[in-house]
Parts: structure tokens; sequence; C-alpha cells
């Protein structure tokens, strides 16, 4: 069907961090607008879990290239396999999550088809007068936000990151049309080849996708009461990250770098220590549902970020803190065990 | 196209100058970045490219030619990219060029990357910028030219007639085998930028060159580039009102942890 | 351009690597089978269906896992993650197995069914079954698709 709201799934979307199902949300309601259906485009090699999932979060259709020659991600073949489909059924709005395979096909994509593309949108939504897809991006290091907007060309088309959308609840009645395309014998060569590979640590997911998020700056490591902030983390049972310069020292690894060129969060609660609230930085935790902040200095723009907060010296703060928690917990254990 | 002798293998490094402070300017419907008056400052994981380059250079003869496209002002971000250890700097720029999205842009940098001699084996990108990040360009300068294109490089050593690069994809630590000629973009992890050395500064200036190019030089149209040549526009700017502002507790430690033990209690976490 | 399946967000057949939600074959001689639609309810798929022996003779009219006629005492039992049909020389002339697949349900079904000519016509292995599609009688699953196809 001709005009049709795309969310493309090719592996990393949805096996890292799920952002295909987020995207399936907002491509419904920019369907609606259109008068047409959400689509999941979905590329690997077994894909069935995947599909039923992807219905079972809203995709009213999907189209499914698979085959032992898609198992990993190899750019040239993706590409060609999406710009085919493209060619063939004219979708008017494509979604990717902005994962790195996802910013990769994007790009390859939207260079291909000579069609815009824009990056890390906060939101998007139809323009009612001229049905056209209104992306906001973030720009200047998130300080400001740009309308971006493709008049002419088609598809238009918009990544996302993970955590910025929400997932439409699992339905089990959904019931969906699904293509299963004919293998497109596309014999690409990349130019490389892996010759190594292993999985990254942990870490990252961890705090990407944490209910409670502890966060460390600058202001924290010259008061040396970095120390304070891991215990903290460790009573809250909270995923622990911060900012550049303290992986700079060497206190942290760059997978728990949080910012504009880091990871994003968006916890329940975010605790952030020493970190003076610099625009890089502020736009990784704005997702978070309930910010404090807690900083020596009155004029530290974190505070412009903040639900609560607490004007003082973390040295003194956090370590009643990690006590009075410490006893709360003990409370609720007892209470748990006689209850 | 390209004065002096390059010796040995040449790379080719695109940098993108990212202002500090940033004012925007309405120009009749254009909402582009006025860049005039501002300090600039190469963006981290181009640094981050800059580095990896120079690190290659110390193990075999390399030519290190750095690019950028922008306005006039842009040379100074070249300069200092010389001032580093590069050994060419090549500026382009022209009125129409303003207002490129990542389509245009890689359309003109593919363009001036073509029109070097040698062709070079190894062009590298940082794999982001801070500044309206997209990430985009890499990639679609690799299609352009159609050339192997590896992202989020971490490190590499050249093998041969090969590239050995290590990266970092997704949840994958990979190992990749490249051939050349190839494009890769870098991602700066655990780095630190080094400091430009006083005594490279007059030879930046003074010995080392930096060409100058506009639409002519690289073969393109006006209609090709700029806001003519893109494919998005931005039609409004705003600002970010993500402005929370919630109560600023000025008391002693001991309430101060009262109010938090309160809010965590109440966001159900304790 | 491909094959149009329809596929339940909650339960789904196997069939040759892809899925889908209800499988239904039908020979002109008198072979019927029937893998049912599973409902967010239910938990084991039920078939209907007509099959035949090697030689051509009935074995079998089973009307969602009721064994209604049962000429050469076949018996239905019930497994773990399913149930096997097994005939009196203790051969599972059909069984499946019912896997979780992050919040839905995805049916393998093994085995060998045959038609009244004593051919074998359905196939169950590892990527699911395997039928030949002129018996297969679908669902209008996209009639603006179907239409289009129709249409090049």
């Amino acid at each position: 069907m001709k005009g049709e709201v795309w969310v493309v799934d090719e592996g990393a979307s949805f096996g890292e961090n799920r952002v295909a199902l987020e995207l399936l949300s907002k491509g419904r309601e920019l369907a609606r607008k259109l008068g047409t259906r959400c689509c999941a485009v979905v590329l690997g090699c077994d894909t069935r879990e995947e599909v039923m999932e992807l219905i079972a979060h809203g995709a009213e259709m999907v189209y499914v290239a698979q085959g032992p020659h898609l198992s990993q991600f190899r750019p040239r073949v993706y590409t060609e396999v999406v710009c085919r489909l493209v060619h063939e059924f004219q979708p008017e709005i494509i979604l990717l999550g902005a994962t790195d395979t996802g910013r990769e096909l994007a790009a390859r994509v939207a260079k291909r088809l000579e069609t815009g593309l824009s990056a890390d949108c906060l939101d998007l939504e139809i323009d009612e007068e001229t049905g056209n897809l209104v992306q906001l991006a973030p720009a200047f290091g998130g300080r400001l936000l740009a309308e971006v907007i493709c008049p002419e060309r088609r598809p238009q088309m918009a990544t996302v990151r993970p955590g910025t959308f929400p997932q439409l609840p699992y339905d089990p009645e959904a019931t969906a049309p699904v293509l299963y395309l004919d293998a497109v014998d596309a014999e690409l060569e990349e130019g490389w080849e892996i010759v190594a590979m292993e999985v990254a640590p942990e870490e990252d997911r961890e705090l990407e996708s944490a209910s409670v998020v502890v966060s460390a700056g600058a202001g924290v490591a010259e008061g040396g009461a970095f120390h304070l902030v891991v215990e903290l983390a460790r009573a809250l049972g909270a995923q622990l990250g911060g900012t550049r310069p303290l992986v700079q020292r060497g206190l942290l690894p760059q997978e728990r770098m949080i910012g504009q060129t880091g990871r994003a969060v968006r916890p329940k609660v975010l605790i952030t220590v020493g970190t003076s609230g610099a625009l890089q930085y502020a736009t990784g935790i704005r997702g978070s549902e309930f910010i404090i902040a807690i900083d020596k200095n009155p004029t530290a723009p974190i505070f412009d970020e903040a639900d609560l907060g607490i004007l003082g010296d973390a040295n003194d703060i956090l370590p009643r803190l990690v006590s009075a928690i410490s006893s709360v917990r003990r409370e609720n254990d007892l209470e748990a065990a006689h209850g | 196209m390209m004065a002096g002798e390059v010796r040995g293998m040449h790379l080719a490094l695109c940098i993108k100058q990212v202002p500090q402070k940033a004012e925007v300017i309405a120009e009749e419907g254009r909402y582009t970045l006025a860049r005039q008056g501002v300090p600039s400052q190469i963006n981290f994981h181009d640094l981050a490219a800059l580095e990896m380059a120079l690190k290659l250079k110390r193990g075999f003869p390399l030519h290190v030619t750095v690019l950028t496209m922008g306005p006039p002002s842009a040379e100074e971000a070249l300069r200092e990219a010389l001032a580093l250890g590069a050994d060419k700097g090549i500026l382009i720029t022209h009125q129409a060029l303003s207002g490129s999205d990542t389509l245009a842009t890689s359309r003109v940098l593919a363009a001036a990357l073509r029109r070097l001699r040698p062709s070079p084996s190894v062009v590298l990108f940082g794999a982001r910028s801070s500044d309206s990040d997209t990430g985009h360009v890499p990639p679609q300068v690799a299609e352009d030219l159609h050339l192997p294109f590896v992202s989020c490089a971490t490190n590499m050593e050249v093998s041969g007639q090969e590239l050995l690069v290590w990266r970092r994809f997704g949840r994958w630590i990979q190992t990749l085998r490249v051939k050349l000629p190839a494009l890769v973009s870098v991602l700066g992890m655990d780095f630190k930028p080094r400091q430009v050395n006083i005594r490279e500064i007059p030879l930046a200036f003074e010995e080392k060159e930096v060409l100058v190019w506009g639409l002519k030089e690289i073969g393109l149209k006006e209609e090709e580039v700029g806001l003519q040549g893109s494919a998005t526009r931005v039609r409004r700017i705003r600002l970010s009102d993500e402005k929370r502002r919630g109560q600023l507790f000025k008391g002693p430690p001991q309430g101060a942890v009262r109010l938090i033990l309160r809010a965590l209690e109440d966001k159900g976490v304790l | 351009m491909g094959e149009l399946k329809m596929v339940s967000a909650y339960h789904n057949y196997l069939v040759r690597g892809r899925l889908q939600r209800e499988v239904i074959l039908k020979s002109l001689g008198g072979f019927l089978f029937h893998a049912h639609r599973v409902e967010p309810m239910e938990r084991v798929p039920s078939i209907s269906g007509r099959f035949f022996d090697k030689k051509g003779e009935l074995v079998l009219i089973i009307r969602k896992n009721e064994l209604v006629e049962n000429p050469q005492g076949l018996a239905l039992i019930p497994m773990r993650d399913g149930w096997s049909l097994i005939s009196s020389s203790m051969e599972a002339i059909l069984s499946c197995q019912v896997l979780d697949a992050k919040g839905g349900l995805i049916t393998i079904l093994r085995g060998a069914l045959h038609d009244e000519r004593g051919q074998e016509v359905l196939k169950g292995g590892k990527l699911g079954l395997e039928f030949p599609p002129e018996l297969e009688v679908s669902e209008l699953v996209d009639r603006e698709f179907q239409s289009r196809e129709a249409g090049r």
C-alpha cells in the first residue's frame, strides 16, 4: 500500500533495546493522522519472535526479509533490501531506532534514495496543513529544538533514540498480515570482514534501562567524594553514571558516560551529584521522571533541570543519606519478614 | 589539483568546526547557525580521528590532508589541525553551501574527496559531532564514493593493503579487516586530546598550505548544494522548554536527607 | 514479491520457517487438515481433520482434538508442552510442541500425514510444516494486496 508509515527493525532495534516496539506507538499515531497504517519492516535470519511481538505492540502489517544472508547486519545488503522495498511500496514515512545499526542503515538508505533524514528526534508530528512530518530534533547540543521538515522528497526519514517514546501495551488479540519477501539475490560485498567479535560489558544496557540512576560530575571528583557516590548507588541498588570529566579521569568507563554523545537515561529517579549541568550532560538526563540534584553552587544550571534541588556539599550530605537509606531498607526487610 | 608532493600513503580527514557558543539568526525563513565572531573548536571525535591518523603516521610515510566545509573562519580549525601534525588543509567554502543538510554536505565532501590527488587510501571522520549531531555524514559520503565503510572505530592499524580496525558497534566489540581504499568514522573513547605544541604554530601558518576550494574546484552546481541541494530544512527553531526548576533546598544536611528520602519513598524506590 | 500470511500476536504455527495463525489443507478426495487458531485463553492447539494411512485407508476423523472415528485405535497423548497422536504400534503420527516466544506461543508440528491415495501430503520438522501449497485454503488476508497482486 502506498503512503504507509514504516518502522524498520534491523535486529539491533529489537534485540538490544526494543526501540522498534517504542516506535510503533508513535508510528500508529502518525498513521492515524495520515489515514494509513503503521507497518514494521523486519530484516534478519530467524524473525519469528520479533514478528509476533511487533504485531502485539501495534504493527498493522509486517514486511519480512529473512534468510541466512541477513543474519548479521551487513550494511550494503540491508540497504539494498530496504531500498527495493521502498521502490516497491513507496512509504510516506520511515522511522528507525538511533542504534549504531539503525543510524548507519538510515543514513545509507536516505542517501541512496536522495531523501531527507533527521536524527535523534525527540518528537514527531503531522502538520495539519501540509501533511508533512514535522521532526523535532535537538540542535546546539540540546539547548534548542529544531523543527525539521522534508517538504518534497519521499519517504521522510527519522531516527529516534531508545527511550524517547513509550511502548503500546502488549495486545494478545492483535493480528496482522505478514508479507514474507522473496529473497533478494544481492551478492554485495561490504569490503570488510569481521575477524573477531565479543560482547561488550553489560554495563551500558543496564544504565539505559535502569529505574534508579546515581550520577557524578567533576564537582564530586575534585572534592574526593566519588566513593560516597558509589556507596549511594550501592545502597539504592542504582546504576552508576557520570560526566565526561570522570571518564577522562579514569573513574568511570566510557559506557557509563551520560550526555549528548554518551548514554541517555530514563530512570524513575535520578540523583545527580556535583554535575554543574552543562548542556551536553543535561540532554542525557532529561528523560528522567524525577531528578534530584545536589550541588555546592547555587547558580549551577543543573538546578534548572531538577525537580528537587539540594544546595550543599556532597561530603556532608551523602554519608547521612546512605545511612538513612540503609536503615529504611533494614526496616523494610524486617517488615517483609514478619508481615 | 594538489600542489606539493605526497609521500607514502595518503589519508584524508574531514573535520567539522563546532562553535563553542552559537547565536541563531533568522534570515527570512532560513534558520542556520550564525558563525561569525565565535571561537571555534575542532569537534571532539574529529580530534580523536586526527590522533589516530597521527599515530599511523608514526609508523610509516603518511600524508594527512584535512578537509573542512564551512565559512572562511573555518580555516582556523584547519590551522589547528596543521599545528597538531596534519600536512595540508583544504577549506571548502562558498556562499551557496550554507544551509546544507547531511545529504548536501555528503555530496560536497564526496566531490572534494574525489578531487584529491593522489586518491586517498583512507578517509577518516569523527563518528559524531556535538553540534546538530547526526553521525550521518560519514556513511553518506561512503555511499557517494562507493567505499567500504566502518563506523565507530576505536583503534586501527595498517596491514599491507588492508586496514585492521577495532570498533565498538552496538553491544559488540569487533575487529575487522578492511580493504583499502576505505572510509572509517572514529569514536573517541577514553581519549585525551593532545595539546598544540607552541613551536608548531608558526609552521602551521607559514609553511603548511591551506587550499581554498569553491564550487568550481569540486565540480558542483549551486542547485546541488546548500539549501537548494538539501532534502530537509529547518522550518523553525524554538528554545528547549525543558526547565523543571523544582524546589531548591538550602538548609542543613539532615533536612536535605529527609526531603530526599521522602521523594524516594513517593517514587516507590524505597 | 512474496508470500502473505495472517499472523497473530498470541499464537502461530511454524510453516516452512514462516508464521501463520491457522492452517487449513483440503484435497478433492477427502483429506482434510485444520490446525485451529489458538485464542489468548488457550495454550494447546487443537486440530481437526480426516487422515489416511500409507495404503490410503481412513485412519482418523478428529474434531478439535476429539477422536470421532478411530478405526485403527490411535491415541492422543498429552505431553508436557503439547500432545502426540500415537498409533497402536507406538508410532507418533503427529505431535505438536508449543514453544514460548516472548509473550506469545509458537507451535511446531512434527510427523507425517497421508491422503486418500496413500501419498504423504504433510510433513513436519524443525522448520515447521511442509505441504504442497495447492492444498492450502488460505484466508483472504488483505483484499487490497490480493487485488494488487492480481493486477500485475
